[in-house]
């Protein structure tokens, strides 16, 4: 999720580079992802490039808002102050 | 995720916490600007042999730099859509990269000026090299040094090389691109940053 929440809002991140940069497999990947999706924290495009098929993920605002409040807990349980916008 | 973990982990927890995430989202940056190496072997390759033309076959360097530029191009853009790890709908940063450039272009040649055939080669890479110093302000500071450095090179290369000025362009310029692909490529995405 941190990954996802490091991009743009209008920038999606590629599965397998996703899997390869947090070296896990596909399928552990593929399946934390789909908690996340079903929390509706993330979503899933599907496109084709050279006619193969490859899938985009990127946070949803939902998702977004999510993380940050769990950044914000973790920075209060270390006495820090809200980051500013 | 949400404000209820406040009450379940350690100050030690969520220090570590805060720590893999600043990782992760690093990595991620970094990751984005991997694609870099590639297309700057493509490049380093492209500029060697193109001032190797100029050097050695200068009636042939226009036909020669227009046909290295079109493949440079095309193969630029096949990498990026085959190997891109981050995908952009929208980014004006684009736009004003561009703008900054053009201003740059304009003003460098104004203060160049007037400047010989021979030298037009030396004003071409270091326009580049400025656009790697303004995108390295994103993909970071790799490509601001490899800009600054390959632009001192240019220079000395300009005022020192004389005849020989297109093969210490080609050798300096394009060797430096390659060298710095390779590191990227071998070092992985941490390289990039």
């Amino acid at each position: 999720m941190s990954a996802l929440t490091s991009l743009k809002s209008d920038e999606e991140i590629q599965f397998s580079s996703l899997a390869k940069m947090l070296q896990v497999t596909d399928g552990n990947l593929g399946a934390h992802l789909l908690k996340l999706e079903e929390a509706g924290y993330m979503v899933v495009s599907k496109t084709f490039v050279d006619r193969k098929p490859r899938t985009y993920l990127k946070a949803s605002n939902k998702g977004r808002a999510a993380f940050d409040d769990h950044v914000e807990a973790l920075r209060q349980i270390l006495g820090k102050q809200p980051e500013k916008e | 995720m949400g404000g209820q973990i406040a009450m379940e982990i350690s100050k030690e927890e969520a220090s570590k916490s805060l720590e893999a995430i600043q990782a992760t989202n690093e990595l991620t940056r970094m990751t984005a600007a991997r694609i870099g190496g590639p297309i700057l072997i493509t490049w380093g390759v492209i500029w060697v042999v193109g001032f190797a033309i100029n050097q050695f076959l200068p009636a042939s360097a226009g036909l020669g730099w227009m046909i290295l530029d079109l493949l440079g191009g095309i193969i630029t853009w096949r990498i990026s859509v085959r190997m891109s790890a981050i995908k952009s709908r929208h980014d004006p940063r684009v736009f004003l990269f561009f703008l900054i450039l053009m201003v740059f272009g304009a003003v460098w040649a104004f203060l160049l000026s007037p400047f010989n055939a021979r030298h037009f080669g030396a004003y071409i890479v270091t326009l580049f090299m400025f656009a790697y110093v303004v995108g390295g302000l994103w993909f970071g500071r790799f490509y601001i040094i490899l800009g600054a450095l390959v632009t001192l090179l240019v220079l000395a290369g300009v005022f020192l090389a004389g005849s020989y000025e297109s093969l210490w362009l080609g050798c300096a310029g394009g060797g430096s691109l390659i060298v710095s692909g390779l590191y990227i490529i071998y070092k992985g995405p941490r390289a990039g940053a």
